[in-house]
């Protein structure tokens, strides 16, 4: 298997890596002052070199990094003492782009669902725009009603700065000296609300059990790109425990380095052009620039970058609570902590410590947080999680089709690294900064090369899909959308359980489709 | 076969194209009632009033090449043509008048004279080159009533979960409650009793299929015969040869023979069957097996639907053919070979022992062989279980492709070497009956297993020779392609057009995901009578399949297809394509090009061009009018873009509903009150 070489180096780190070590993070969405285009390439053109790159390239000379400097690659990151660390990343969105004076050639090489931004306004006020009823930003949740990014007053976002730093008042020291950066070329978005309106930084916060606010432990189904540092790790860890199946090293070398399974790589591998622009992707093509001829000495912005998506997705922790609670009075007839834990995990698909609920023919069977299962052929009828489940809808892995093997293909066309954090207090405890407990949610936070075939396809054709896998009804469980008559179908026997779902959990707070460029590509946007 | 349908093309006077987009957006348009599960119609145009429609919309396409504007409207309905058309006069005379009466030729007395106005429009019905229907034999009253019941039981049961009355235990008793309760004791759903009627294509396609390919083996057949009459052989001649030829191959094998005839087991057999004849019968055996191992790996080289293009395909293909066909010697050669057994040898000679205790002997010597026999089969049983269903039990995962392959390879041999058994065994108790009717029915059925390996051959070389024709048909289309990358643009270049033709999004406008969406596209056939009558073959191609075929929900392996329809219009210079579908459009392209359905697909779209901007972009190009094409997703779907048209109006009987869950809630209806296995009904009761 030839795998491409990726340039991990012109590649911004958020793409391989969550930044596990860097817990608290604050995303700044922010827009040029006008007439200000020099000092705006000026800024970007120093912003380049502080971004977190993903490569893996020891810091030259001596070997040690410099205490001084910021890290700007992976490797140079987790080799830092605590204490000082920090990233930045940075995404631009289409208007974002033309206030840089690309022209019309530079932009029609970027996909349409881009440069129409995730909630174009509505060109009529008869019907609902073309891309909010894809999402099913409605109700609620609808554009209208956002605090940012929407058709509300707030300005138009024309980027955002992704801040990860280890420790709080680090995190306060990164967003004060970017803000100072920026100052008098870029500024923050100031939500919507007339009068009152809040600078939109939204603070992400990884806790150490990784759990999001509706208590379940959240990103542990990700896609491996083939050619990264743990696809070829995992590769050589293969083709060595081949060559030595005695010596078998010990488990709990640490999660960086786990070996994957046969199935595990089986599973999740997936093709560099799903998530890197320029690079072959599941269907055998590159998408890169139609307007740069290669050879000329252009530079083709698309090459390793990608697209990012940003939600803010609000969540109604108590609500969903309820709702647990009241489907296990009806199932089980009581709602103690086996029945509701039961049964959060059966809207789910995993426990709340990640275990997935479909047991039957895995490598690893006692660890919590495997994700070395398939459908087809372990539960297809969806007795062990249902096919409306959380994690069945938004990755089907083998279930959709009559081949499992040909679904297992084409799902993989379909799939999407997450890198979203939950934002705000948990339940029960104060935000000490805000004194708000009640409003929390995820800063989702998805990167693809396909918005349109992979998280619009994920969102309309399998979490709000009525008809998901030959079910008659139903939407996901903790998607923000829910019809008039919406029921959720859990099934069991002897007969499927209709549950109503009356009200969506989630609500959609804000978001846009960003831009998550090669350094290079930045380089040449400042030029 | 219902449904019926109708498209109905009449040009429009061109300075009154604009002034129809808006009369039929304003007046016409169904809304989207918010959060309704139906679409609100507006009150010129009731189409929810016609019970029988299905789905109908109206395009309009701008002037092309000569041709002035056109008005399309299509409808898919229950019942004649002729009532659906008075019905549409009767409910909205006043809509379609002031529509039609921008249209050339239309009667001036206008609806006052509804029989003029449908027989002018049925004078402009173009029909379709090609229909296809995701739930053939659905009225729509039926389509809503099968999901009013199925909701109703929905609502039954959960209605008993919840107040905790006793449920039966057992899905049997399960079933017998709703049936009781639901259906027989609820006045609304009493209709559900009686089974549906479903089309005769519907509830035959498998005997339809084997009758189709019968016919095509004859047809094989016959070409075999006219190729071996050009080659010289006459077809009788050859029946007469054949003996012959049998007896060559045994005398060119006969030192081979007495080796194998020495080996203990065979050394008994050899006393009933022609040594020379199971020489042949090993090495049919030795080829069948390199050809089903040649097969077996070319199959499981890539399942990627990228790397099935033709250079992988026709071996394949001719190694199936090939192995059949040996399958049919081989089964020749044994039935010869039990033959010549039964008649050389009646009285078991080498078995039975001659003599006056004889007779007991040799019953003794009988049951041996039989009980050897039994054995045998026992164990062949248990190595066509394991290599069946034990490995899946235990393991309950796909195996590796070798393992796959190995496991069919041995479930071959294993049902090969059942049917040697039997065919032994046939022997041994033929051998038992008197020996004039041996003899007799020896002859015949020689004469009868003679013939069978001459249709077995004709039929061989007729598909080999059919491949050829084709082979060499596909080179012609390769160089009709070959032209047309320097005739036509690429359709990469549409994609820089893509913001430009967002504005065809229109119809999508609305909640996708709750919605059927339609989707109408006009693109030119490429010049030239070749290119015509390849996609006029196509185009009936498809509609023959979809009708016999593809009438189970699916075409080409695409579930979401409500209704679609071809069209050749102006004289076959245009391609019309008129769809209603599930679903989103990318998702729903999707399909069109990661399943089976890229072949048809290329097929009819690669005769096509669309114009863009002064320039002829050519479909995406295909190799052999079946591969690649529309596989190169994002110019296919730039393409796709660039040959839309605005569906200007739009109505659906049942909008909320996909083709899938239209399908089963007719088997949730159809199983009411079906007899059912135990596993069905927990099936039928998993399906609510």
């Amino acid at each position: 298997m030839n795998t491409e070489k990726i340039e991990w180096h012109d590649v911004q780190g958020l793409l391989l890596s969550g930044y596990p070590q860097l817990p608290y993070s604050a995303y700044v969405a922010w827009h040029f002052l006008p007439g200000q285009r020099d000092a705006a390439k000026r800024w970007l053109r120093d912003l380049a070199e502080r971004l977190m790159r993903a490569d893996r390239i020891e810091a030259e000379g001596d070997g040690a990094p410099d205490l001084r400097l910021p890290p700007t690659n992976l490797r140079a990151l987790k080799t830092m003492r605590d204490g000082d660390r920090t990233a930045i990343n940075l995404a631009i969105t289409a208007s974002g782009l033309k206030e840089l004076d690309l022209d019309e050639h530079q932009l029609s090489d970027f996909s349409v669902e881009f440069l129409e931004g995730m909630a174009p306004k509505p060109t009529s006020g008869r019907r609902m725009p073309r891309r909010s009823g894809l999402l099913g930003d409605a109700g609620e949740s609808s554009p209208c009603r956002w605090e940012w990014g929407g058709w509300g007053p707030s300005a138009e976002v024309h980027g955002m700065l992704l801040l990860y730093a280890s420790e709080e008042h680090v995190l306060q020291a990164l967003v004060q000296a970017e803000q100072r950066a920026m100052n008098g070329v870029a500024d923050v978005v100031v939500t919507g609300d007339q009068g009152n309106g809040r600078p939109v930084i939204v603070h992400g916060r990884l806790y150490d059990d990784a759990k999001e606010h509706f208590g379940f432990v959240d990103g542990i189904s990700q896609p491996i790109i083939e050619g990264s540092p743990l696809a070829i790790r995992s590769e050589e860890n293969a083709k060595n425990e081949k060559k030595a199946k005695s010596c078998h090293t010990p488990a709990g070398s640490g999660e960086r380095d786990k070996v994957l399974s046969a199935k595990d790589r089986r599973i999740s591998l997936v093709k560099p052009g799903e998530f890197v622009l320029g690079y072959r992707n599941e269907r055998r093509e590159r998408i890169s620039s139609q307007s740069v001829k290669p050879g000329s000495n252009l530079r083709d912005l698309l090459r390793n970058g990608t697209y990012l998506v940003f939600r803010q997705l609000e969540q109604d922790v108590d609500a969903f609570e309820k709702f647990v609670a009241s489907i296990a009075t009806r199932m089980h007839g009581k709602a103690d902590v086996e029945a509701t834990e039961e049964v959060a995990a059966r809207l789910i698909g995993r426990y709340r410590n990640g275990a997935p609920l479909v047991r039957a023919g895995t490598d690893s069977p006692s660890a919590p947080e495997r994700n070395d299962f398939l459908y087809a052929y372990e539960d297809e009828s969806g007795m062990a999680c249902p096919i409306g489940a959380h994690i069945r809808r938004a990755n089907p892995r083998d279930a959709i089709g009559s081949d499992p093997d040909v679904a297992l293909k084409l799902s993989k066309m379909h799939r999407i690294i997450r890198r979203g954090r939950p934002y705000g207090a948990r339940r029960g405890e104060q935000d000490e900064t805000t004194g708000k407990g009640s409003r929390r949610g995820t800063a989702f936070i998805a990167l693809n090369a396909d918005i349109a075939g992979q998280f619009e396809m994920i969102q309309h054709s399998w979490l709000n899909n009525p008809q998901f896998g030959g079910l008659p009804v139903g939407t996901d469980p903790i998607s923000h959308v829910a019809h008039d008559g919406d029921e959720l179908v859990i099934q069991q026997r002897p007969f499927n359980l209709h549950i109503e779902k009356s009200r969506p959990f989630v609500t959609v707070r804000g978001g846009a489709y960003f831009f998550l460029p090669g350094i290079n590509a930045i380089r040449a946007l400042a030029d | 076969m219902n449904p019926n349908f109708t498209t109905i093309i009449t040009p429009i006077e061109p300075s009154k194209v604009e002034w129809c987009r808006g009369y039929l957006r304003d007046n016409a348009d169904p809304q989207f009632g918010g959060e309704a599960a139906f679409l609100e119609c507006r009150p010129l145009f009731p189409f929810d009033k016609i019970a029988g429609l299905h789905f109908c919309s109206f395009v309009i396409l701008d002037a092309a090449d000569g041709g002035g504007p056109c008005l399309v409207f299509e409808a898919t309905f229950d019942g004649p043509r002729a009532g659906f058309l008075d019905e549409l006069l009767k409910y909205a005379p006043i809509g379609f008048d002031e529509v039609y009466r921008r249209c050339v030729g239309y009667p001036l007395s206008g609806t006052t004279t509804p029989n003029l106005v449908r027989e002018y429009w049925e004078r402009h019905d173009v029909g379709a080159n090609t229909f296809f229907s995701g739930s053939p034999g659905r009225t729509v009253v039926q389509v809503k009533g099968e999901n009013s019941v199925r909701k109703g039981i929905v609502s039954f049961l959960s209605a008993r979960f919840l107040v905790d009355a006793i449920l039966p235990g057992r899905p049997a008793g399960l079933l017998d409650l709703v049936t009781r309760e639901c259906i027989r004791g609820s006045a609304d759903n009493r209709w559900a009793e009686q089974p549906a009627q479903l089309p005769w294509q519907m509830t035959l396609r498998t005997q339809i299929a084997v009758a189709a390919g019968i016919v095509v083996a004859l047809l094989a057949c016959a070409l075999g015969a006219l190729v071996c009459w050009a080659l010289g052989y006459r077809p009788s001649a050859l029946y007469a040869v054949l003996p012959l030829w049998l007896e060559t191959v045994g005398h060119a094998t006969q030192h081979l023979d007495t080796k194998v005839s020495a080996l203990p087991w065979v050394s008994q057999l050899t006393e009933v069957i022609q040594p020379a004849t199971l020489t042949g019968l090993m090495l049919l055996s030795v080829m069948w097996l390199v050809v089903r191992a040649a097969e077996l790996l070319l199959r499981s080289a890539s399942k990627n639907t990228r790397d099935q293009h033709l250079f992988w395909r026709f071996p394949l293909q001719l190694a199936v053919v090939t192995r059949y066909a040996l399958l049919g010697v081989l089964i020749g050669v044994v039935t010869l070979a039990v033959i010549s057994g039964v008649d050389r040898s009646p009285t078991w000679a080498g078995i039975l022992v001659d003599g006056p205790s004889g007779i007991l002997m040799s019953l003794g010597a009988v049951l041996v062989v039989m009980f050897q026999l039994v054995c045998i089969g026992v164990l062949l049983l248990l190595g066509w279980y394991c290599t069946t269903s034990l490995q899946l039990m235990v393991e309950l995962q796909p195996l590796s492709k070798t393992r796959e392959n190995l496991r069919r390879m041995a479930l071959d041999v294993i049902q090969f070497a059942m049917f040697l058994l039997v065919s032994v065994g046939v022997l041994l108790v033929a051998a038992l009956l008197p020996e004039t009717v041996i003899s007799n029915v020896a002859g015949m059925a020689r004469s009868l297993t003679y013939g069978w390996l001459l249709m077995v051959l004709l039929g061989w070389s007729g598909v080999m020779a059919g491949y050829l024709v084709g082979l060499l048909a596909l080179c012609v289309v390769g160089a009709l392609e070959y032209r047309d990358r320097t005739t036509f643009e690429h359709p990469a270049g549409l994609l820089i057009r893509a913001r430009d033709n967002a504005r065809k999004y229109a119809r999508e406008e609305a909640g996708i995901n709750r919605y059927q969406n339609h989707l109408a596209s006009i693109t030119c056939v490429k010049p030239g009578v070749l290119r015509y009558w390849i996609l006029r073959l196509v185009l009936f191609a498809v509609n023959v399949l979809a009708k016999f075929w593809f009438n189970k929900g699916e075409l080409g392996g695409i579930p979401t297809i409500l209704s679609a329809r071809w069209v050749l219009i102006d004289g076959g210079r245009r391609l019309l394509f008129l769809d209603n579908f599930g679903g989103a459009w990318e998702s729903y392209l999707n399909e069109f090009i990661d399943l089976a359905a890229v072949k048809g697909l290329n097929a009819i779209w690669t005769n096509t061009f669309v114009n863009a901007a002064g320039k002829r972009y050519g479909f995406p190009p295909t190799r052999f009018l079946f591969w690649q094409g529309a596989q190169d997703a994002r110019p296919f779907k730039a393409y796709v873009r660039q040959s839309q048209v605005e569906t200007i109006v739009w109505y659906g009987a049942y909008p909320m509903l996909g083709v899938v869950g239209i399908n089963a809630n007719t088997d949730t209806r159809q199983d009411l009150f079906a007899p059912l296995s135990s596993p069905a009904i927990d099936r039928f009761l998993q399906r609510l």
